[in-house]
């Protein structure tokens, strides 16, 4: 008895440790997460921070034992004999039945108050309609005159509820930095009533409601919606930038002082060269002042034009 | 190659491809001539296949049956329909003995090694298919493919594929292993047996051919509308190779209840059985009953684009909207496809982690710890898993009040996979482990299958899941689950019982290297993986950009799927080689308790020379003494 | 790979199975797997009454139902129920060798299924009719319908297939009072068939509320 209690104090320990790092390495580097760019980016990445615990304990539950009887009990040269007859130990089965139990009851909870908080809606939110369709995206913006626009354009801490459909197949709304995610599903393209691009949408809710994600851009910057559901030939090129402004900036684009850069997925043409495409144009970006578009080349250069003269 | 060409595999095949051309062409005409049906000419644009679509799909259903009749696997049914009485028969009919497996054969054993060939045989396809797409995704930008119908149809095909390679290894472990471990000499329906191989065939030749007629670009998933609407034609293919393949499921589902219930040997009740019985059992019962329903989704998406039924598009008319009439709704499809492809990934899993419960015993030499608990784990695994099927969908229009309550059924699911594992580790403590090919597999599988166990929580979790679902951190997690609870398993199943099967012993050192580079190899591949999907890496894209910073773990993965493919290549040259060579195995090469190592190898025609019986309980390794199954000596003769 | 004989080779160089079930053993798989198939079934006819009840809905009123004409589909019900009770019959019959009885009872049942199938193929369907009810493209109305329908109607036709089998058989005498598991699979199959109809019916003619589908 005596032995057990030395090999299951050092299993004790080393399951101590072996939880740490596997922790310390899935937070500070293996896993860990893209920025946080949204107010429910922190809650999900709360709970995210929960599982790696969950992960990292588990994983050293087992991989301590396992290692440790590899190491010490395996058989020794020229022992033939079998190992100890121990075949059931009704208490522990009930334990790990049972404690699990608990386990999942509480990340149930903390599953369900999670949830509830990231789709809450705010009282002062933006409501802004996406259409997706093969294989782009475009942006409705109703507190705006109905503007569209091929980039979603938000201003920083100012909640936003999305009213996204789909004109063709099922595609997938997401901003990793933002960690949210929606499916947006098709809808009868046939009913006039149900078109965003309509001066008078308006949906009688009980029969139809649009998908809805709500989140809080918090932090100034240029992000990426990413179509997460197969959508067929160009869907790994469905994308389209995010561009969270200043409130000043954000008036300034309202305005049309505040340059964006052109889509490279306008009017729908095949990206050949790939989705780094999206990242040409960003070069000539700046989230203060704008985009610079490029000198004409074709374009006369002033003096010249005045020595010509 | 007499034989070869007169095998039932080629009739079989030339009976498919004839029927398939000679109804296609009648179909076609026919089509044309009458009036009001009349085809126009298809247009054809880049990667579009020359098929007219509903002929093509009649077609592909009628050669089903022109394999089924050339290869004559239904010929004894017939015969009985026609009022005579035909014979079981067995043996090689005359014939060189290997001829057996591209023949119709009722045995058990030759069924089990079909299927096992057939795995062997998907699985290399699909592996190559895998292969070509990593290459692409080994750097930004678009490689070699020339566009994204291209890439898409490779990982399409990359997944059905190896769900039929899948299908067919858990038919041979659940074929070869299942009577002989309770004790029979066979199943309990053998010409049930045998269709339920046969007709696997056929399907598997649709899917592959599905690649070349049109490709398809849904993924294995097929979700409507994309599927409904998709102008890759080669998704008829796609959705009825797989419907077919449902038939062998289900075939052989059924057997294997009715075999474990009524054909088990005299003393060995419920909890006497062999514990990879159990998981076949529950393994079994899913098999037989959700895969109806699969069939209807994808019934459904057939009939919808070839006959405009419309289950799923909620596009309809304006005179029926104003009538009031519903249209159809995209997610009816998610849930009824769902609803099997959850249990299904079970299906898979079970008859694997059986494995692991039935060898660990053996190379750790104690008895397997908390026996019951284990058995009744599967079938709490296959119970809960039919109750988590939305979990798929918690970032569809599903109402949240749907998705919670699933959320908290997946969680659930954390618990008999639990007693499992602390199950094993109990096995495991205290154990004289020793170390051959089997038990190195085994540990492979259960560390990979933790991998996969562990990153399925944070999956669960709804707003967790708001972020990964979808991503690449699904594909690790995916591929973790079946490489750990299906592949390796199997891997060390077929060393295990390799001594058994052939008679021959495989060649040990071989056999260490392929472990070493295939799990070290998977365990990179399948955590790179997870990572990516982290950063923000999405599923199922023919191009990620260089912009989220993951070039370095792509090409990593890339390499470590090469390594994984040549340690394949390593196996099949193992176990080819060393079936040949002249040396007999030793009877017992396991010192194993298991009742098949009272027959000789290879086993006899009928598993045992007489009915055994059993006395005893199955895992009492280091009890004095102890017997689980003695061979009455035969009387008279 | 190869699989070793010899040891229990018989006389004629036929193989012998020291373990095979008798004919008696056979029959309680055969009969245990029958049931097993029919639960297996159950899970096919459950997706398609769980599209009819998901699709053929309102978010106000609930349940809908196109509207169908009501006689001639309970007409076609009382016909398929009926069948059964001579089904049994023809079970009872072959049980106790009444070769008349047999013959005309499975010739009640056959014609009977045979009227339910024409009726649904002919009328409910309308390929006998110059103006259907109903078409397949009529929305998730027609979708459902034909789906329900027509996997009962394959169904019925396989039974329909088996009872003209079991008929024949019977009467090259291949069953006895010991042995008549061909007429009894034939029986519970076909009852079982009739019973999913007895679900399908009022999910498709009776439960919610008709509506008109315009144009018919």
């Amino acid at each position: 008895m005596s032995k057990n209690a030395k090999h299951f104090s050092i299993v004790g320990v080393a399951i101590a440790i072996v939880t740490y790092l596997v922790y310390f390495i899935l937070s500070t580097f293996f896993f860990e997460l893209p920025e946080a760019a949204s107010a429910e980016a922190t809650i999900i990445d709360a709970l995210f921070n929960g599982h790696y615990i969950l992960i990292a304990f588990l994983f050293a539950i087992v991989v301590v034992p396992l290692v440790y009887s590899i190491v010490v009990f395996r058989q020794q040269e020229g022992d033939e004999t079998d190992a100890p007859h121990i075949h059931e130990n009704t208490v522990l089965e009930i334990a790990w039945t049972v404690l699990p139990i608990f386990l999942v009851i509480g990340f149930g909870v903390w599953g369900v108050s999670s949830y509830n908080q990231v789709i809450a809606s705010e009282p002062d939110e933006v409501t802004i309609r996406v259409w997706g369709f093969k294989w782009d995206w475009l942006f409705y913006y109703p507190e705006h005159d109905n503007i569209n626009d091929p980039a979603l354009v938000l201003q920083e801490g100012v909640p936003v509820k999305l009213e996204m459909q789909s004109t063709d197949v099922i595609h997938a709304f997401w901003v990793p930095k933002f960690r949210v995610k929606q499916d947006v599903f098709p809808y009868d393209v046939e009913n006039q009533d149900l078109n965003f691009g309509n001066a008078d949408y308006s949906p009688d809710e009980v029969f139809y409601e649009p998908q809805v994600i709500r989140f809080t851009p918090v932090v100034e910057g240029v992000y990426r919606v990413r179509c997460a559901e197969i959508c067929g030939t160009n869907h790994y090129a469905m994308l389209a930038n995010v561009f969270v402004l200043s409130p000043s900036n954000y008036q300034k684009w309202l305005d049309g002082e505040f340059l964006l850069p052109p889509d490279p997925n306008q009017g729908n043409s095949q990206i050949q060269d790939g989705v780094d495409t999206y990242l040409l144009e960003l070069e000539r970006f700046d989230i203060n002042t704008g985009y610079t578009p490029p000198p004409d080349p074709f374009a006369v250069p002033e003096a010249e034009a005045g020595e010509d003269g | 190659m007499k034989y070869f060409l007169t095998s039932a595999l080629t009739k079989g095949l030339v009976g498919q491809i004839l029927t398939f051309i000679v109804s296609y062409g009648l179909i076609r005409n026919f089509r044309k001539t009458v009036s009001g049906w009349e085809v126009p000419a298809p247009e054809l644009s880049g990667w579009q296949a020359p098929y007219d679509e509903p002929a093509m799909v009649l077609a592909t259903i009628i050669s089903l049956f022109g394999f089924l009749l050339a290869c004559g696997v239904v010929s004894d049914w017939l015969k009985m329909m026609a009022g005579q009485k035909p014979h079981l028969k067995h043996g090689a009919q005359g014939k060189p003995e290997w001829t057996r497996y591209i023949n119709i054969d009722v045995n058990h054993k030759v069924i089990g090694i079909q299927y096992g060939l057939n795995s062997i045989f998907i699985l290399l396809v699909g592996g190559l298919l895998a292969i070509l797409f990593r290459l692409e995704l080994a750097l930004p930008g678009l490689q070699f493919l020339q566009d994204g119908s291209q890439y898409n149809t490779l990982f399409s095909a990359h997944g059905i594929i190896m769900i039929a390679a899948i299908f067919a290894g858990v038919g041979a472990m659940t074929n070869y292993l299942g009577p002989v471990l309770i004790g029979a000499s066979d199943m309990s329906f053998p010409r049930l047996n045998a269709f339920s191989y046969w007709v696997g065939v056929p399907s598997a030749v649709i899917l592959l051919a599905g690649i070349f007629m049109g490709g398809w670009d849904t993924g294995w998933v097929g979700y409507p509308t994309h599927s409904t609407t998709t102008q890759m034609i080669g998704v008829q293919m796609f959705l009825l190779g797989f419907y077919l393949n449902g038939f062998s499921s289900i075939a052989s589902g059924l057997n294997m209840v009715v075999t474990a219930v009524y054909m088990r040997a005299k003393g060995m009740s419920y909890f006497r059985m062999p514990i990879f019985v159990w998981a076949a059992v529950a393994a079994s019962i899913l098999q037989a009953t959700t895969t109806q329903t699969v069939g209807v989704a994808l019934t459904m998406v057939v009939a919808q684009r070839t006959l405009g039924m419309n289950f799923f598009t909620p596009v309809i008319s304006p005179e029926l909207l104003a009538a009031g009439v519903p249209a159809g709704d995209p997610i009816l499809f998610q849930h009824i496809f769902w609803f099997y492809s959850h249990p299904a990934v079970y299906v898979w899993i079970l008859p694997g982690l059986g494995i692991i419960s039935e060898l660990l015993p053996v190379f750790t030499r104690k008895p397997l710890f908390g026996y019951k608990w284990i058995a009744l784990s599967s079938i709490g695994i296959a119970l809960v898993g039919m109750l988590v099927w939305a979990h798929h969908m918690l970032t569809s229009s599903m109402p949240p009040a749907w998705k919670i309550p699933f959320m908290l059924s997946t969680l659930l699911v954390a618990v008999p996979t639990g007693v499992k594992f602390f199950s094993w580790l109990a096995t495991i403590w205290e154990g004289k482990m020793r170390f051959p090919t089997p038990m190195l597999f085994v540990l492979g599988a259960i560390s990979v299958f933790l991998l996969g166990g562990l990153s399925g929580p944070i999956l669960g979790t709804i707003a967790t899941d708001m972020h990964l679902h979808d991503t690449y951190f699904v594909v690790g997690h995916f591929h973790a689950t079946i490489f750990g609870g299906f592949v390796f398993p199997f891997f060390a199943a077929i060393y295990y019982w390799f001594p058994k099967i052939t008679g021959k012993m495989y060649d040990e050192l071989l056999g260490k290297i392929h472990f070493w580079i295939m799990v070290p190899g998977f365990w990179v591949m399948s955590l790179l993986q997870m990572r990516v999907g982290v950063l923000g890496m999405r599923r199922r894209i023919a191009d990620y950009g260089s912009d989220l910073g993951i070039q370095v773990e792509h090409a990593l993965i890339t390499v470590a799927t090469l390594a994984i493919g040549w340690s394949i290549l390593i196996m099949l040259y193992n176990l080819i080689t060393s079936a040949r060579k002249e040396e007999l195995a030793p009877e017992n090469p396991w010192e194993s308790r298991s009742p098949e190592f009272l027959a000789p190898s290879p086993l006899p025609e009928f598993n045992y020379l007489a009915p055994i019986e059993v006395v005893g309980e199955p895992y009492d390794y280091g009890l004095e003494g102890a017997t689980y199954a003695v061979v009455p000596t035969p009387a008279g003769d | 790979m190869a699989v070793a004989h010899g040891h229990d080779d018989h006389h004629h160089g036929e193989l012998h199975n020291p373990m095979e079930p008798t004919r008696q053993e056979q029959i309680v798989m055969n009969r245990f797997g029958l049931w097993l198939f029919c639960f297996s079934e159950v899970f096919l006819f459950m997706a398609l009454l769980a599209a009819r009840f998901y699709l053929w809905r309102d978010p106000v009123q609930g349940a809908l139902r196109p509207e169908l004409e009501q006689g001639p589909a309970l007409i076609f019900t009382c016909v398929l129920l009926v069948s059964s009770w001579f089904m049994n019959r023809a079970e009872v019959a072959s049980a106790n060798e009444d070769m008349k009885t047999f013959n005309q009872s499975l010739a009640m049942t056959f014609v009977m299924g045979l009227i339910f199938l024409l009726g649904v193929i002919f009328y409910e369907w309308g390929l006998g009719l110059a103006h259907p009810h109903i078409l397949p493209t009529d929305g998730a109305f027609g979708a459902v319908f034909f789906a329900m329908t027509g996997m009962h109607a394959i169904h019925v036709i396989t039974g329909l297939i088996f009872v003209a089998i079991v008929w024949r058989n019977g009467n090259l005498g291949h069953y006895s009072r010991e042995d008549h598991w061909g007429v009894e699979a034939c029986a519970i199959y076909w009852h079982y068939v009739d019973l999913v109809w007895i679900f399908f019916y009022p999910a498709i003619y009776l439960i919610g509320i008709g509506v008109h589908i315009p144009g018919h």
